[in-house]
């Protein structure tokens, strides 16, 4: 695609020809100013259009996400609530699969420590909540990093199987234990109070846990754009080059299962305090299993797709309820997800990518056109 | 030593489940992670048959068949994957558990199913212990389709195919074996012993969810017989089934009868894969 759009023009003769395509009015508006303000050099145009394009999409899915709880019915909120903590736990799936092309079928495992740590710290230690979320999320740490030790020996479908049994193991004994978690009947969780602000309210606390997902997707993005990001892109693209160039495997790797492990961890604490109680089958692997296969499925190509997840995971499922008798619709939704994996493997973030491709190639072949006439 | 036969009992269980794994890694690439989740299936449809008074003989014949037609729509499903890489196929083997599951909740419900045994109850008592007829029959069943597997991979053209196939797939092509009928075959075989084991172990009773986690033993198992082997894959699930039962057998630990599978399991995966110095899987992890 890149090999198309390098083709079209040279951005010399595009800026000059710009105004005659405005007096035109061939393209919107938007569209045109990016190009204007864009260096003469070929392809920087390109990747300006490329940022104002994801600028308007991040800005606009940032709107929808503040106004749609006044626009849906009540019971609505508490909906996206749940895909909020969603699109965490899809955060964390980016950056370890995404981001350093590890896979962990135990993300739920990881939710799970930070629900029962957040639990206890607020619950028994009366720690105030914003202290206790971190807290929460650096208790999944330690647990992420056991999980990732099989990953320094261990590639692509055995590290599934190893993750896979690690948190089957962690599920038989950590969170079936009476005395650590409750076991059956699991642990009470309440809503917030932050500095004497109530968040008891769904719609109070969806607003909390969003600016906590945009904390942590700002995190994850500067992380990405960092050296550890730059080390974590080596080692998906090709181990053995990266090891050759003095990149540490073990070190990076068990960076990326500890990060993974963090955000899964505020991700479930929040969750937790969303649901009020979480229970034995809160986090079972079942939920790993979903939380994958959807996160794969909706792309975990870049920070953004992680919102993906939250969506096909909570809210498809819940706008079609009204259609489709419950069970029925998990089998049909999970059959569509198997439909769309063989038609996309990489995701539909993948395929959105594509399309704004075209949409960018679309706009300068017009630009191209308009200059040569 | 009753708990020795009882964890040879279920340790032939895991095999048969483990056998079906292995099958199908080998010639297809694919690793089943949904495995579990077809043995579910069959076992309670056979479950549900024999609930509306159909003879046990005749509601395994239903559930086995129903079993095979699994095992083609399985192949068929997977066709637009074959050439991608394994992880993309095993993360849709993943969907397809999820399906398969909410497909048996969503027609049987998430409660505990009573399964009717395939063997007479009652046993032999010899040496002053007793051998019950279904952990003799279970046995039996499985050293039986072990030594019926082995010689139809060796003696049959068939068979010979799917071993062609699981070596090198183009190579086999080119000598004229049609691979998507070997792929269908295989398929076949992986989701029957899926079902066979699936009802042997679901007797007296099973729900849903712990049968679809069986294929966690199963990949246990089968990476004891190192996802090749077929005879050292039998061995691994006996191995297996004494070291998650015979445990439990112990007072202190009998509390946690429920916890022990998955932690043996978990820790055999861990052993087998970390420790293996020369390892085949290690080498062939890289291709996945």
């Amino acid at each position: 695609m890149s090999a198309g759009l390098r083709g079209v023009g040279t951005g010399t003769e595009a800026d000059t020809r710009g105004h005659d395509e405005d007096a035109l009015g061939m393209s919107a508006p938007e569209q045109g100013r990016e190009v204007h303000g864009a260096p003469d050099a070929v392809g920087v145009s390109e990747a300006a259009l490329r940022r104002g394009m994801q600028l308007v999409v991040a800005g606009g899915s940032l709107a929808v996400a503040v106004l749609v709880p006044f626009l849906l019915p009540r019971y609505w909120t508490f909906v996206l609530l749940a895909a909020v903590t969603t699109m965490i736990v899809g955060l964390s799936i980016v950056v370890l699969t995404g981001f350093v092309g590890q896979i962990s079928l135990c993300q739920a495992t990881f939710m799970g420590v930070g629900a029962y740590a957040s639990a206890r710290l607020t619950g028994d230690a009366h720690l105030p909540f914003l202290i206790a979320l971190p807290l929460a999320g650096l208790a999944a740490v330690p647990v992420g990093l056991l999980a990732g030790v099989p990953a320094l020996r261990l590639k692509g479908l055995y590290l599934a199987i190893a993750t896979l049994g690690f948190g089957a193991a962690v599920q038989a004994t950590l969170f079936s234990s009476k005395t650590l978690t409750g076991g059956f009947s699991g642990v009470a969780l309440e809503r917030p109070t932050v500095f004497g602000i109530s968040f008891a309210s769904d719609l109070r606390y969806y607003f909390l846990t969003l600016v906590v997902l945009l904390l942590l997707m700002a995190f994850a993005a500067n992380v990405k754009r960092g050296r550890s990001g730059r080390a974590f892109a080596a080692i998906r693209d090709g181990e053995v080059a990266a090891a050759a160039s003095g990149i540490s495997l073990a070190r990076y790797k068990l960076t990326a299962f500890g990060l993974s492990a963090f955000i899964a961890g505020v991700g479930g604490s929040l969750f937790g305090h969303a649901m009020l109680s979480v229970n034995t089958s809160s986090f079972d692997i079942f939920h790993s299993i979903t939380f994958v296969t959807v996160a794969i499925i909706a792309g975990v190509g870049s920070v953004g797709a992680a919102v993906f997840t939250g969506l096909m995971v909570n809210i498809l499922p819940k706008a079609l309820d009204r259609v489709l008798p419950g069970n029925l619709l998990l089998v049909i939704f999970s059959a569509g997800m198997l439909v769309q994996l063989a038609v996309a493997p990489d995701g539909i973030a993948g395929q959105m990518r594509r399309q704004q491709d075209a949409v960018l190639s679309w706009i300068l072949r017009r630009r191209r056109v308009s200059g040569r006439d | 030593m009753t708990s020795l036969i009882l964890g040879l009992a279920t340790g032939s269980i895991y095999a048969l489940m483990a056998l079906g794994v292995v099958i199908v890694y080998k010639a297809t690439g694919v690793l089943n992670f949904a495995h579990g989740a077809m043995g579910m299936m069959a076992a309670f449809l056979f479950s549900s048959l024999t609930l509306r008074n159909l003879p046990v003989g005749l509601a395994l014949l239903v559930a086995l068949l129903f079993s095979a037609g699994l095992g083609v729509a399985v192949a068929f499903a997977l066709r637009p994957l074959r050439r991608a890489p394994r992880l993309t196929r095993a993360i849709f083997m993943l969907g397809m558990l999820a399906l398969l599951q909410n497909l048996a909740v969503s027609i049987w419900g998430p409660k505990v199913r009573m399964v009717p045994s395939l063997f007479p109850s009652g046993g032999l008592r010899i040496f002053g212990f007793v051998l019950g007829y279904d952990q003799m029959g279970i046995m039996l069943v499985a050293a039986g389709l072990v030594i019926a597997l082995s010689a139809f991979f060796r003696l049959t053209k068939l068979g010979v195919g799917i071993r062609a196939v699981s070596s090198d797939q183009d190579a086999a092509a080119l000598q004229g074996i049609n691979v998507t009928r070997i792929t269908i075959v295989t398929w076949i075989l992986g989701s029957v012993l899926a079902g066979v084991a699936g009802i042997m172990i679901s007797s007296p009773a099973a729900d849903i969810f712990s049968l679809t986690l069986l294929v966690i033993q199963a990949f246990a198992a089968a990476l004891l017989g190192r996802l090749t082997s077929l005879p050292a894959t039998l061995v691994g699930g006996l191995v297996l089934g004494v070291l998650t039962t015979v445990p439990a057998s112990f007072d202190a630990l009998r509390p946690h009868a429920q916890t022990i599978p998955p932690v043996v399991s978990f820790l055999l995966i861990v052993g087998i894969l970390m420790f293996r110095s020369d390892s085949s899987l290690i080498s062939r992890a890289g291709e996945a």
